[in-house]
């Protein structure tokens, strides 16, 4: 097999996105698990206990708690509790809105040592995409106080999906994010997946507005003021850009190719394993009913998309690229989600430009 | 359904293998597998009246995103699709072929004759013109084409596969995909490494200095030094004397992260024709991503 990086990696699920419940008091417009009621295949306290404990052994070191709404699960405090003990560095990703002073108070004592806030947009925007399933205060507002109040006391991320209608509205929204005082923004793209493929109009970006999206975060990380803007996974790649976009200065990373099932697992709300959370579950590796933690992670054949990547099968415009078999196609979900196949991605700003044509 | 998002070749057919079918089809599958899936698939249910039904609506909705996409305004829908167009055509007439194995009047091989003079690319055309042109076509005319054409298909597929062979990297062995991407390989570039030897720059100090100065002054191991110069040799003057001039004056732990990086190593094939410091800036930069954390 030929020489990757990702071959030098000890494969370890060093990140666990862990999806506490479906439930969710928001209806989110591009919502990929369509959240909403309670999954009666949730996993039990004990069964999430076990499940912890096993990561932890198979060197966890980072568990993002979310959900639906993972405040809305009626252990959350509890199980972070849990995570924290075991040693794992556990953070929130919520939608904010529950987020009061109580809730807060109970997170810090259950060793909850970070939070992410999703906020997609100026208060009109965000409201138009984060809807309520009932009536209430603006989910802006709600979201936006729990930035101020959680800011001080814990770290805090606010993270951005990035689409038509927030797009423009990005240079704005950092401005408000300086504000009240937001240190980190992490910024990530709609996939076309769950609810994001019901919306009427068309919602997720070309992938011609990449290149004034990257331009924008290239510009905002190299003023160097806050918010410093973490740029997720989905975009990239290649590009004279690339380094000014990714990683932490002075030392900025380059993207080599998905992560998946090499150096972080995730864990749906209904006990399921994949590399990904935002994978489809055809992606599955195994359910945390019927098998352990250890028994599904170790098999690294379950999660060959990632640790036997045939560079030979990359197709399409990603077939033609020469820093293809390095990069990989990019994010493997979003290249599955829009093309079917997970050897080709048509959300590269190195695509876009032609330069694998 | 966003409007620009109409679905790839492979998202229907693979539907379809697992809607229609219960074929389990990884994920990961490449287009190739998938379509050997397919193919095995026409195979095993000939007799299956219901499956025909299904493989009737899957060929008329190839052929209609087919048409969508070249109808299209350039940049108003995704380039989502991963088969060229020759292998989309010729995908669409095996599966119209395969249907007209249900035809009850067997026609004359009056295609095959046609097409068996063509070239490949003639082929591919003429097969792309005749999915196309199912669209729309009643239960009828699809059984109509005859039972002659789907040996026809089964050639123009081997044909379609032996293309797509020679377009794809080479898979064996299995080093060879960052050899030659570019059809040059290590193997086929000169060992002689003269040409790096006029490539000189100007040091610190005002001293013009060789690439091979600066490697051997660094105690660079001599294996490198072969890779970086017959490297070097196969690339444009530029970037002989570019890198000399980058490498002057640093210190050894730059020159060494610098050489041993992709770039040289494997004659990384996406450096561009002319000599771009941004590449070696990738070298000297690489650190592997880990993801976005937070904690």
């Amino acid at each position: 097999m030929s020489w990757h990086p990702l071959d030098r990696v000890p494969r370890e699920p060093r990140t666990c996105i862990w999806e506490l419940t479906r439930r969710c008091n928001l209806r989110c417009i591009h919502c990929e698990n369509c959240c909403g009621e309670r999954s009666t295949r949730e996993l039990s306290r004990e069964q999430i206990e076990t499940t912890a404990q096993g990561l932890a052994a198979l060197g966890c070191q980072h568990v993002h708690v979310t959900g639906g709404e993972p405040l809305l699960h009626p252990k959350w405090e509890e199980l972070c509790r849990v995570f924290a003990r075991l040693g794992l560095r556990t953070s929130l990703i919520t939608n904010g809105t529950l987020l009061d002073d109580e809730h807060l108070d109970r997170a810090i004592d259950a060793g909850v040592s970070a939070v992410g806030i999703s906020i997609d947009g100026l208060q009109v925007t965000h409201d138009s995409i984060r809807l309520r399933s009932g009536k209430g205060p603006s989910p802006w507002r709600l979201a936006m106080d729990a930035v101020e109040r959680t800011q001080p006391r814990l770290e805090t991320v606010v993270i951005t999906a990035v689409n038509r209608r927030n797009l423009a509205e990005l240079p704005e929204l950092r401005q408000a994010l300086a504000e009240v005082g937001v240190k980190r923004w992490q910024i990530q793209l709609v996939i076309p997946v769950g609810r994001a493929m019901e919306v009427a109009e068309p919602f997720v970006i070309a992938p011609s507005h990449l290149e004034p999206l990257i331009a924008f975060i290239a510009e905002a990380r190299r003023d160097g003021k806050a918010p410093h803007i973490d740029t997720s996974d989905t975009i990239g790649y290649f590009t004279e850009r690339e380094l000014d976009v990714r990683g932490a200065a002075p030392k900025a990373a380059l993207w080599t190719g998905c992560q998946a099932g090499i150096r972080s697992v995730a864990i749906t709300y209904d006990g399921r394993v994949r590399g990904c959370s935002i994978m489809p579950p055809e992606f599955d590796a195994g359910d945390l009913h019927e098998e352990s933690i250890e028994t599904i992670w170790n098999d690294a054949e379950r999660f060959a998309y990632s640790t036997r990547f045939d560079p030979t099968k990359l197709a399409g415009a990603c077939g033609r690229c020469k820093v293809g078999p390095l990069c990989r196609a990019g994010c493997t979900t979003m290249a599955y989600w829009t093309t079917g196949s997970i050897y080709s991605n048509p959300f590269c700003l190195r695509r876009v430009r032609g330069a694998c044509a | 359904m966003d409007s620009l998002l109409v679905p790839s070749s492979m998202q229907r057919i693979r539907a379809f293998l697992i809607e229609m079918c219960g074929m389990k089809v990884k994920p990961w599958a490449g287009a190739e597998e998938t379509l050997t899936a397919l193919h095995a698939t026409l195979v095993a249910r000939q007799s299956c009246d219901i499956f025909w039904t299904s493989l009737r609506v899957l060929l008329e909705t190839l052929a209609r995103d087919l048409k969508a996409r070249k109808s299209a305004e350039p940049g108003t829908l995704l380039d989502n699709e991963v088969l060229s167009d020759e292998r989309y055509a010729s995908l669409l007439d095996e599966i119209r072929a395969a249907l007209s194995k249900q035809a009850t009047e067997p026609q004359p091989g009056a295609f095959r004759q046609l097409a068996h003079g063509l070239t490949a690319p003639a082929l591919g055309l003429l097969l792309l013109l005749a999915g196309v042109t199912t669209v729309g076509c009643d239960s009828s005319s699809l059984h109509g084409a005859g039972k002659s054409d789907a040996g026809m298909a089964d050639a123009a597929v081997a044909d379609a596969s032996a293309d797509g062979q020679a377009g794809q990297p080479d898979s064996t062995p299995d080093n060879s995909i960052f050899l030659k991407l570019d059809g040059i390989t290590t193997r086929d570039l000169p060992v002689d490494p003269a040409p790096t030897r006029d490539a000189v720059s100007t040091g610190p100090d005002g001293a013009t200095v060789t690439i091979q100065d600066i490697m051997e002054s660094c105690n660079i191991p001599s294996e490198t030094q072969s890779m970086v110069l017959m490297c070097l040799a196969g690339l444009r003057k530029s970037w002989s004397t570019g890198t000399a001039a980058m490498l002057a004056g640093k210190d050894c732990a730059t020159v060494s992260a610098a050489l041993d990086c992709r770039s040289y190593d494997q004659c990384n094939p996406s450096l561009p024709a002319e000599f771009d410091p941004m590449a070696l800036r990738l070298c000297e930069s690489i650190i592997i991503y880990l993801g976005v954390r937070f904690v």
